[in-house]
């Protein structure tokens, strides 16, 4: 069958002269494929929209994740009410690459004194006396091709508050911030806004003084102190 | 079949009284459609046809088995080393990609050229350069070592703040053969379209003409249509015109913006597209004969049409062997002895064996189409095709491996051999080709029938006056069709 | 057991090791039957723990495991998780005992390091100590103590405890008060074995002491009794020398202070300090040593004698040099030997050059040679008058012992009841002849101490596991006489015990630990005090310093001048000549697995031979002359077949060897050898008689027509001659060499040497560095290619092991390698060496193709390489240059049990397959001190604050770290010297590495007509 033979039935692809077989016609509800595109393409958008709030959303990056911890350690009790500082257990965070996790000791520091026989601390005195360690759950979990250093963010005057929150408030430890290669680059883009005097790293609560934009403060910092945030991929890469 | 078919089928005289048709036979429209769309709808299929692809299929499936164990085991199950780290996958990645340039350019170029002749063997070229960029396209991404995180070539928005290294050539290569390949597709199916309708129309089983139905995306070929058709294929051509420059430079620069001695080398683009010209009318003809032998196509796809493309093939093939020269000549005159080095290398060292290969596939053996005798000849044409196939191979291998193998550095210098797997890998990736040819031939209108007709005596306004090439685009009045129709 | 639980187990068990109390509780609870238990574990976990690689990350999925924080319960003082400490420790090999530093990391011994405090070591360290940590984690180590009836059980044998051997002794040794007992060792410098040993023999009525060591420097100590009457360690003031002949002595790798010679050498060797010194080599094979000799002379090994010997002749009665007092040797002596064919044809200028230097030339003869010829050395540099000046010499008094054939006699005889053998492993490495094995059998009770489950060992009733030295305490002695100590980073992991312990049962009546034995040991040589008990404070305050320093201060003694005896010594026989029929059997321990005691170490097995570049096996080394003259090519199977002894090996054709030499390389084919040694090499003891230990003439080598495939790491030997003959001309551009001479006429001479080139430009915007600048310098004229950075690099990085095919295939990862190319004659060739790496190019080429930016430029002007960005397209390493990027073919760390995981460094990623990896000038290292600089004041890096693992290894100081915009530093100044170049400067790719030539210190008299192509260009 050749192509002229069309051209006289205006359009429509009927019969033929030479075979007899009826051919294939596109059903009439083709005709509204124009509206069923525009719908699919509706449908696309959603999808798309419900794709990027996926892939953004808080839940990705693991934030707010607060596991239940084998011991019931409040911080917002030890650090919010009673104001203990953070190096108090946190003792290496200064000087080097972990802060650490105190060993169970220095919660024996006090209470073998306070609260001996609370029941929430029997995990802990069962570890003092035994020597097993206290199978804490870690919370700010940073793949394991990433280096991040405590002691030159704490050396460099960047406050806990920035990357764990606000842990004085915290019953249970949640992880705050979403520790994704893109916002550590934000801040070592960008980092005045997050710089402070060292003396203040480990304040919950604080702000420049007489009310000074954090931003121009931390820009005097790194000249002070010659704060210079490396974006060179080996500075947590190696 | 007609009697005597030597001299009737031989239209390849020079003879300035007397012009050549391009369809011999005294076909007429009618003939022409029943030739081709009876192949797939009347013929039974030829117990060949059911050999050779339970043949390819296998192959496929080796191809596909290969792949799987590559990504469960790693890059080592193949012959790479230090310093060799691109092989078989690299060449063969080229030599793909260059096959599939001839579709494209018989298509666009002679098509803006007006060469009438292309129009027998342009859908063939076209499936075929679809299927060799398939071919093509699985390798780049096998060969990487981390294939689950190849995305990361894409610019895509992401929570590292990463984009991807706009400046590596590799990047350019995914775009340039992107695109091409979608071209590529978009043209050779909106030429397909009239032919779908064509055998819609002629189909007898009612799941045929559901599908050709669907793919002929109601075709009908009203004044409307013809007119919309030329005109999208105009574009199209205007479009795939300079892909098919484009794609085959961008390739050339993964080689020639390296600093490799044997890589770094500026006449790459020119030489790079001559020579996937050059390989892929050789392809086209390494299938085209045989296909015309078995489907009785002797008529529609004539000698004629042959000795052009083996013009082509001469042609280009003489590029080649200049940029060969070429290559020696700076090599020396430019008076780096690392890159004086490369060359004698080439020629002389370990991989020389292969160099000799290439060069007497590519630049010797084509030269034989100066004697018209020969030009003209199925049998020696097809030999020197399958030649010019494995020439433009060892080609790209050469290129690769062997600039690779001997680089600055004496103590890092190395042999490389290919395994087991970068063998079957290849073979299968042949299969895998030749599968989509074989279905292609069986399930699709295999010569343009349409566009045939329009360079037909019959379809000219005057024909039985005087020859003159009508230009085909616009609608051709109606008398004119009258006269072929029965 | 759930996932979590099993990991907390694990994680107590490495904090416990990192508390070092109650381990071997705990392993009792944790892992019954030894620490196998965690080999079980899955990959993943332990990768988990060992903190480790990006493929983990990416097929762990959205949210990778819960992961437990194991914090001590009391944590001990002084430790902060996370934090590596470094701990003074000695590693013993043979008689030599190099002081070191060992990293422990959260308890785990992970690296190797000199101990820069003590002189012998400088902060150096050989291939062997560093590679030792390793052999801490072989998980093929024994595990338990085996009791065996039958002899040559092969089987594993009955596990028994401690308490079983301690029952069986307390009921077995008294009997032996009476006689019958002998005790085999290994040599060792310690004081306190050879106390208890002394101990043995006053216990013991009749007990006999012997000694094996298969590689063994006696010859060197009976050479010192011919010519001074005692045992004495010679003292090399190598960088005094002027004119300095090795004569087979290979002393900047062999000898027993090889690290302070190197150090020395190198220091005598600085053009520009103005003190070039001129090393002549007489060997067979082509050593380090012969590497950097001005001068070497290709000699068959038993040539050597008399080419000593015609030395002095030539010296005495050809430039009249008068014989010392108490000369062994009278001028009538030296008569026949003048003009001998074994000196060559350039003895005559040797002997002049060496009279021009007087009182500072040093002769030195390696352990091999006779001790008349060592004697002979020690004659003619008396009469030379370098001692004193050059060499002095460290008497002291050696226990007499019997070696290996005389216990073989004495058990035969069956004069022994009970053998004790300490460490050792006769059984494989006992001369051939003896049949030692069998003669075994003849002892009632044979006891075998040892690190592995050995050939020995199943020929004894009793297997006791040894303790790895990073598990025991001990004490050693150095060769300038220093007292070392030994001490534990680590509880014995499979419950090993030391030497010492299982001595005390035999001597003890309350048997004392190696805590105690040390303590007790170090109390009597610093004589603070005897046996001090706990809680004295003046010796607890010295044996803290002791331990923290790892050696007694002041102990180091001065070498003083010994007086000639005049015991006449005899001269050698004239060596027969040899020919293709009757060649020469050179037998050496070799450079990666020594005596066969690292034949399980997959670091030292994958480690190229810096000569031959061989892996993984050794070979018979052939000059190419001989080769063609047998007919026989590279990788031919032959038969060697020696004093009725046959074995077969591959046939490897060495530029350099000396014609019909063949040497063949102890330490492989060990039959006993664990997962890691199993098929590697030849066992060449096969060869080894007691009357010929270290091989001589009459050697057959027949063609078996069988071929074996080598693993090498650089391709020389089968290249065809386009290669070859490029490889000539290219490499005098890339290895630069010139003679002193000529570098004082034209310092710029180097210029000359590499491409010419137009003034370079850029196609890119070049960068700039306002902070550091990183770069490094290598000295080529100090570079020996001792290998050291190879494995230093090696343990730093966490870099694969690959195995042997995979190296055949060149798919090695070594970040760091040392090109060796060999010019000119190829029968006495030139060897020039260059250690690579990647040079930190600041125009990178790598850098620019990358499509996923996985290697990017740093600030400092590092080309920085994120493994976890890498998608593997290797496009870099194609582009690079000098093709220093190494790829994961695989997953090289598949299959490395969770013992072997132990020695990963935590603060290196383990790279995943199908990831690039290459040389971060150990960009760990550079963060670390940026943060402690800024911890410490926030200060400037100051130089010096970083050193790469190649350069912190480095014996010759070759390799020069630091920041290029600081003036000051030392490699911005290298930068200046004169004869400092880049690598393929032409690229204009601007490397951070840069090159010091290599200065050559030629004879004029004999450079005249050996014209050597190092200075051909120019």
């Amino acid at each position: 069958m050749t192509r002229n033979d069309n051209e006289f039935q205006d359009g429509t692809a009927s019969g033929s002269g030479t075979t007899t077989t009826d051919k294939f016609v596109f059903p009439r509800w083709t005709n509204r494929l124009r509206e069923i595109s525009a719908v699919a393409a509706l449908g696309g958008l959603v999808y798309a929209v419900v794709l990027v709030y996926g892939v953004f959303s808080p839940e990705t990056s693991a934030m707010g994740y607060a596991p239940t911890q084998p011991v019931s350690y409040s911080h917002a009790l030890h650090v919010g009410a009673m104001g203990i500082d953070c190096r108090y257990c946190h003792t290496s965070v200064e000087t080097t690459a972990k802060a650490n996790i105190p060993p169970t000791s220095t919660c024996m520091n006090c209470h073998s004194h306070v609260r001996t026989e609370s029941p929430k601390l029997e995990l802990v005195r069962k570890s003092a006396e035994t020597g097993e360690p206290i199978p804490w759950v870690r919370v700010h979990d940073l793949p394991d091709f990433v280096y991040f250093n405590h002691a030159g963010h704490i050396q460099s005057g960047v406050g806990c508050v920035s990357c764990h929150g606000r842990i004085d408030r915290m019953e249970v430890v949640a992880q705050d911030k979403p520790l994704t290669m893109g916002w550590c680059l934000g801040c070592h883009r960008n980092p005045e806004p997050n710089l402070r005097p060292k003396e203040f790293v480990t304040d919950m609560t604080w702000q420049p003084p007489n009310g000074e934009d954090p931003a121009d403060l931390g820009a005097r910092l790194m000249k002070e102190h010659g704060i210079a945030p490396s974006t060179d991929c080996a500075t947590c890469h190696r | 079949m007609k009697s005597s078919a030597t001299d009737y089928l031989n239209n390849t005289s020079d003879d300035p009284r007397y012009t050549q048709e391009l369809i011999l036979g005294g076909n007429d429209f009618t003939s022409i459609t029943e030739t081709v769309s009876d192949i797939v709808l009347e013929r039974k299929t030829p117990l060949a046809w059911y050999v050779m692809f339970t043949i390819t299929a296998g192959l496929t499936g080796i191809l596909f088995l290969m792949i799987g164990y590559l990504f469960l085991t790693g890059v080592g199950v193949w012959g790479l080393n230090n310093p060799v780290g691109w092989g078989w996958a690299i060449v063969n990645f080229v030599f793909w990609v260059g096959i599939g340039h001839a579709g494209t350019l018989i298509s666009a170029i002679l098509f803006l050229l007006r060469q009438k002749w292309r129009t027998s063997i342009n859908r063939f070229a076209e499936a075929m350069t679809i299927f060799a960029v398939i071919c093509a396209g699985i390798f780049p991404g096998i060969h990487v070592g981390r294939v689950w995180v190849v995305w990361w070539l894409f610019p895509i928005p992401n929570f590292q703040n990463m984009w991807p290294n706009f400046r590596s050539p590799l990047l350019w290569d995914v775009f340039a053969v992107g695109t091409y390949a979608t071209v590529s597709l978009l043209f050779w199916y909106t030429g397909m379209v009239p032919d779908l309708a064509t055998l819609r129309d002629r189909a007898k089983g009612r799941l045929q003409q559901i599908i050709y139905g669907v793919l002929s995306l109601g075709w009908v070929g009203s004044h409307r249509h013809w007119h919309r058709y030329e005109k999208a294929y105009l574009i199209l051509a205007g479009l795939a015109t300079p892909l098919v420059l484009s794609v085959h430079s961008v390739v050339s620069f993964d080689f020639a913006t390296a600093q490799l001695p044997g890589w770094h080398t500026t006449i790459f683009p020119p030489y790079f597209v001559a020579g996937a010209v050059f390989s892929g009318f050789a392809m086209v003809g390494t299938i085209l004969i045989p296909a015309r032998q078995f489907f009785g196509l002797k008529e529609i796809i004539s000698l004629h049409h042959l000795e052009n493309m083996n013009k082509i093939i001469l042609a280009t093939g003489s590029m080649v062997g200049f940029a060969y020269a070429t290559e020696f000549f700076i090599a020396w005159y430019g008076g780096n002895p690392t890159e004086g080095f490369a060359f004698v290398n080439r020629a002389f060292g370990p991989y020389a064996w292969a160099y000799w290969i290439m060069v007497t596939c590519n630049v010797v053996t084509p030269q034989l189409f100066w004697f018209k005798k020969l030009r003209t000849s199925i049998p020696v044409m097809w030999v020197l095709y399958i030649f010019v196939n494995i020439g433009m191979w060892f080609e790209r291998f050469v290129i690769t491996v062997s600039s690779l193998s001997r680089d600055f550095l004496p103590s890092s210098w190395a042999y490389y051999r290919p395994t087991i797997v970068d063998i079957l890998t290849f073979l299968g990736s042949w299969g895998l080709f030749f599968t989509l040819v074989l279905l292609f031939i069986r399930f699709l209108p295999m010569v343009a029938m349409a566009e045939v007709k329009t360079v037909m005596p019959i379809a000219d306004p005057h024909s039985g006056e005087r020859h003159i090439v009508g230009d085909y685009h616009g609608d051709i009045p109606e008398h004119v069709r009258r006269k072929g129709h029965k | 057991m759930s996932d979590s639980s099993q990991k907390r187990d694990f994680w107590r068990s490495l904090d416990e090791l990192a508390a070092g109390s109650e381990f071997s509780r705990l392993q009792e609870q944790e892992f019954p039957g030894g620490i196998e238990a965690p080999d079980d574990m899955s990959r993943r976990r332990f990768l988990q723990i060992m903190g480790a690689s990006a493929a983990l990350a990416t097929l762990a999925g959205c949210r990778w495991p819960e992961e437990k924080i194991m914090p001590y319960a009391q944590r001990p003082e002084g430790t902060d998780p996370g934090t590596p400490r470094q701990f003074a420790t000695t590693f013993e090999m043979g008689p030599v005992a190099l002081p070191v530093l060992a990293t422990s990391y959260d308890g785990r011994p992970i690296k190797i390091d000199g101990n820069p405090e003590v002189p012998l070591s400088g902060g150096a360290t050989n291939v062997f100590a560093q590679a030792s940590v390793l052999g801490l984690y072989n998980p093929d180590r024994s595990q338990n103590i085996l009791r065996r009836n039958q002899f040559g059980d092969s089987s594993s044998g009955a596990k028994a405890t401690w308490d079983d051997f301690g029952t069986f002794a307390v009921g077995h040794f008294p009997r032996l008060r009476g006689g019958g007992l002998a005790v085999l060792t290994e040599m060792t410098t310690s004081p306190a074995v050879w106390d208890l040993m002394g101990r043995i023999g006053q216990q013991y009525r009749g007990a006999k002491l012997y000694y094996h060591e298969p590689v063994c420097r006696i010859n060197e100590m009976q050479g010192a009794r011919l010519a001074f009457g005692t045992p004495a360690r010679s003292q090399l003031a190598v960088d005094k020398a002027e004119v300095i002949v090795d004569f087979d002595a290979n002393f900047l790798q062999d000898h027993a202070s090889s690290l302070r010679n190197s150090r020395r050498f190198a220091k005598g060797r600085r053009p520009e300090s103005g003190h070039m010194n001129r090393l002549y080599v007489f060997e067979n094979t082509f050593t380090i040593t012969g590497g950097m000799a001005d001068h070497r002379f290709p000699t068959p090994a038993s040539h050597i004698p008399a080419a000593v010997w015609a030395l002095a002749a030539e010296l005495v009665l050809g430039e009249g040099l008068p014989l010392p007092m108490g000369a062994g040797v009278s001028r009538s002596d030296l008569q026949g030997w003048r003009g001998h064919s074994a000196g060559g044809e350039h003895i005559a200028a040797l002997a002049k050059d060496l009279m021009a230097n007087r009182g500072a030339s040093l002769l030195v003869a390696g352990m091999r040679q006779s001790p008349e010829t060592h004697a002979l050395i020690h004659l003619l540099n008396q009469a030379l008058g370098n001692v004193g000046q050059t060499v002095s010499y460290q008497p002291f008094d050696m226990a007499k012992l019997g070696d290996i054939a005389d216990l073989t006699k004495d058990l035969k005889s069956g004069a022994v009841d009970t053998l004790l053998i300490l460490g050792g492993n006769p059984a494989y490495d006992a001369p051939a002849d003896l049949g030692f094995g069998a003669a075994m059998q003849k002892a009632g009770t044979r006891i075998h101490v040892s690190l592995n489950d050995d050939a020995t060992s199943r020929l004894c009733q009793w297997h006791l596991p040894r303790a790895h030295y990073l598990e025991g305490w001990g004490d050693a002695m150095g060769w300038d006489g220093s007292y070392l100590a030994v001490q534990p980073l680590i509880r014995p992991l499979f419950g090993g015990k030391t030497v010492t312990e299982v001595l005390s049962v035999l001597v003890d009546e309350t048997p004392r630990n190696a805590y105690a034995v040390a303590r007790d040991s170090f109390a009597r040589i610093s004589g603070a005090g005897k046996s001090a008990p706990e809680g004295n404070d003046r010796f607890e305050k010295k044996w803290r310093r002791f331990i923290h320093d790892g050696v007694l201060q002041g102990s180091a003694k001065r070498g003083e001048p010994l007086a000639l005896t005049g015991t006449p010594l005899a001269a050698p026989r004239a060596p027969g000549d040899l020919s293709a029929q009757s060649l020469e059997l050179s037998i050496h321990h070799d450079q990666s697995v020594f005596d066969g005691r690292f034949c399980d170490n997959a670091w030292l097995q994958e480690m190229p031979d810096f000569m031959t570049k061989l892996t993984w096996d050794n070979a018979a080394l052939l000059s190419p002359a001989t080769a063609v003259e047998l007919g026989v090519g590279h990788g031919d199977l032959v038969d060697l077949e020696f004093a009725g002894r046959k074995q077969a090996i591959p046939v490897y054709v060495l530029p350099g060897q000396a014609r019909y030499s063949v040497s063949v390389m102890l330490g492989y084919g060990k039959p006993d050898s664990g997962r890691v040694g199993q098929g590697s090499g030849f066992n060449a003891y096969t060869l080894r008689t007691s009357g010929a230990l270290h091989g001589g003439a009459g050697l057959k080598l027949t063609k078996t027509g069988a071929t074996y495939k080598l693993a090498t790491t650089q391709d020389h030997f089968a290249m065809d001659t386009v290669g070859a003959e490029e490889i000539q001309k290219r490499v005098p551009g890339l290895v630069r060499q010139g003679d002193l001479e000529e570098y004082r006429e034209h310092p710029e001479f180097v210029d000359h040497l590499g491409i010419h080139h137009p003034p370079l430009e850029s196609l890119w915007k070049e960068w700039d560095y306002n902070g550091y600048k990183w770069g490094m310098s290598v000295d080529l004229n100090a570079c020996n290619g001792c290998n050291a950075c190879i494995i230093g690099c090696q343990a730093e990085n966490n870099i694969a092991v690959v195995g042997k095919d995979e190296v055949a295939r060149g798919r090695e990862m070594s970040w760091i390698r040392l090109d060796r190319y060999f010019l000119g004659d190829a029968e006495d060739p030139e060897c020039a060496q260059q250690p690579v790496a990647c040079a930190q190019c600041e125009l990178a080429p790598c850098e620019e193709v990358c499509p996923v930016a996985a290697t990017m430029h740093s600030s400092e002007g590092l080309n920085t390489m994120v493994y976890n960005r890498c998608v593997g397209t290797r496009y870099c390493s194609n582009n690079c240059p000098y093709k220093v990027r190494r790829f994961n073919w695989f997953n090289n760390f598949e299959d490395l049990t969770a013992t072997q995981r132990l020695v990963l460094n935590p603060d290196v990623t383990v790279r995943a397959r199908g990831v690039m990896e290459k040389c971060t000038y150990c960009v760990q290292r550079i963060e670390k001190a940026r943060v402690a600089a800024r911890v410490d004041g926030n200060r400037k890096i100051r130089d010096g604050d970083i050193t790469p693992a190649c350069a912190q290894t480095c014996p010759t100081d070759a390799i020069v770290f630091g920041d290029l915009n600081d003036p000051e530093s030392r490699v911005a100044k290298l930068r200046k010297v004169p004869r400092s170049y880049d690598l393929l400067a032409y690229l204009n790719i601007k490397p951070r590495t840069s090159y010091m030539a290599r200065i050559r210190n030629p004879n004029p008299q004999i450079a005249a007509h050996t014209g050597h192509p190092g200075s051909e260009h120019g």
